[in-house]
């Protein structure tokens, strides 16, 4: 156990060569290597699952500016509209109270006229009627100054009238 | 029981191999060694067949078995140069790990004379090669990271007089390396002969676990780490 032997030593240090070898080439590299593959195609699939929720995200932001954006459109062209409305609305309101408000004019001128013509027809009538009563009282006695003047006074009034 | 003993603690001659005219005498050390090589070398093919990035039962049990080598030296070493060294000491360890339990595979049958698992690392030669080996490493990783210059520099520092000291370094790194490994296993292995001779039923079993097991896995770690200490200071 304790003497020197050449021989094994020798032997040892190949055989340690060789099992050095054959491990690392079966055993260390082929593990090694695969398990640091392994590490990238994990971090390179953390990497793929970031990235897509980022670009999720994106989207999402994008497509939420987009509705405030739609919403925005619609309610200024809502506005607009409801403006628009509001002036044609305005605007026939207004024509139909001038309408209505001629018309009434005319209605009102109408009446004054027909008033004025039945007044004249009337005072023609009254007149002719006076007239008549008239002659009839000139007939029964036209001879005094009286009569005459009274007679003159009730025609203007008649026509006053 | 001391010749008993003496025999078991002894190399054997199994066989006597013949090259080129040149006798070389080969020990059960060796033989065990070459057991212990094809089981480790058997065992690394079977598990890393077919590896694929979804493991299976056997590359998880690989899996396991070289991220916890690769962790140790990464923690001794650093993370710049562990990877070109983590291949060298996970096979001393690995070896290690089963040259030092052997014994408790000792299922071939057969008596005193026939050939027996025993612990090659029980033998003076087998732990000075393979202290030697790491010490050849510590000068392979100073010269390679750091340039011949450099690591000659390297026994100048802190301070010249520190010359001789760094020097023998050098010798006494591969000396206590080698020296604790062979002690503590040929400790063990005397206790547990002697527990085989004087206690041969149940006591082995629960003492082997201190005496095989936990001596056996701690050396090899012991033996394994101060190696990545070593590299780790040559690489300063």
């Amino acid at each position: 156990m304790l003497e020197p032997d050449r021989y094994t030593f020798i032997f040892v240090a190949l055989n340690l060569i060789i099992l050095f070898l054959l491990m690392r080439k079966f055993l260390f590299k082929p593990i090694t290597n695969l398990m640091e593959e392994r590490k990238s195609s994990i971090e390179q699939g953390l990497k793929d699952a970031e990235n897509a929720r980022t670009e999720a995200a994106e989207a999402h932001k994008k497509y939420d500016e987009q509705m405030k954006n739609i919403k925005l459109d619609g309610d200024k062209l809502l506005n607009e509209l409801r403006a628009k409305a509001a002036r044609e609305y305005d605007g026939i309101v207004a024509n139909a109270k001038k309408d209505a408000l001629a018309i009434i004019q005319k209605g009102h001128e109408d009446v004054e006229r027909e008033r004025d013509e039945m007044l004249k027809q009337t005072k023609q009538q009254i007149a002719i009627l006076a007239i008549a009563a008239a002659t009839k009282l000139v007939q029964a006695n036209m001879d005094t100054e009286a009569n005459k003047a009274m007679v003159d006074k009730f025609i203007d009034e008649a026509g006053a009238v | 029981m001391g010749e008993k003993l003496t025999h078991a603690m002894e190399p054997h001659n199994v066989f006597t191999m013949n090259l080129f005219g040149l006798k070389i005498p080969v020990s059960d050390l060796v033989v065990t060694m070459w057991v212990i090589m094809a089981v480790m070398i058997i065992l690394a093919v079977f598990l890393t067949r077919k590896l694929t990035l979804i493991p299976n039962k056997r590359q998880n049990i690989a899996e396991i078995v070289v991220e916890f080598i690769n962790n140790m030296v990464k923690d001794a070493i650093g993370p710049h140069y562990w990877k070109a060294f983590a291949p060298y000491l996970g096979t001393v360890i690995l070896f290690l790990i089963f040259a030092n339990t052997v014994s408790i595979f000792n299922i071939i049958p057969g008596g005193e004379e026939g050939f027996k698992l025993r612990p090659p690392t029980r033998n003076i030669n087998v732990t000075l090669c393979l202290a030697v080996m790491s010490i050849c490493v510590v000068i392979y990783a100073g010269i390679r990271y750091k340039g011949v210059g450099g690591w000659l520099k390297s026994f100048a520092k802190p301070t010249p007089v520190m010359l001789p000291f760094n020097i023998l370094d050098y010798l006494i790194k591969p000396a206590s390396l080698a020296l604790r490994l062979f002690g503590n296993i040929l400790g063990a292995f005397i206790v547990m002969e002697l527990i085989y001779m004087a206690l041969p039923v149940f006591a082995p079993a629960f003492l082997s676990l201190y005496f095989d097991l936990f001596d056996g896995i701690l050396q090899a770690y012991v033996f394994m780490f101060l190696t990545s200490i070593y590299i780790s200071e040559a690489l300063e």
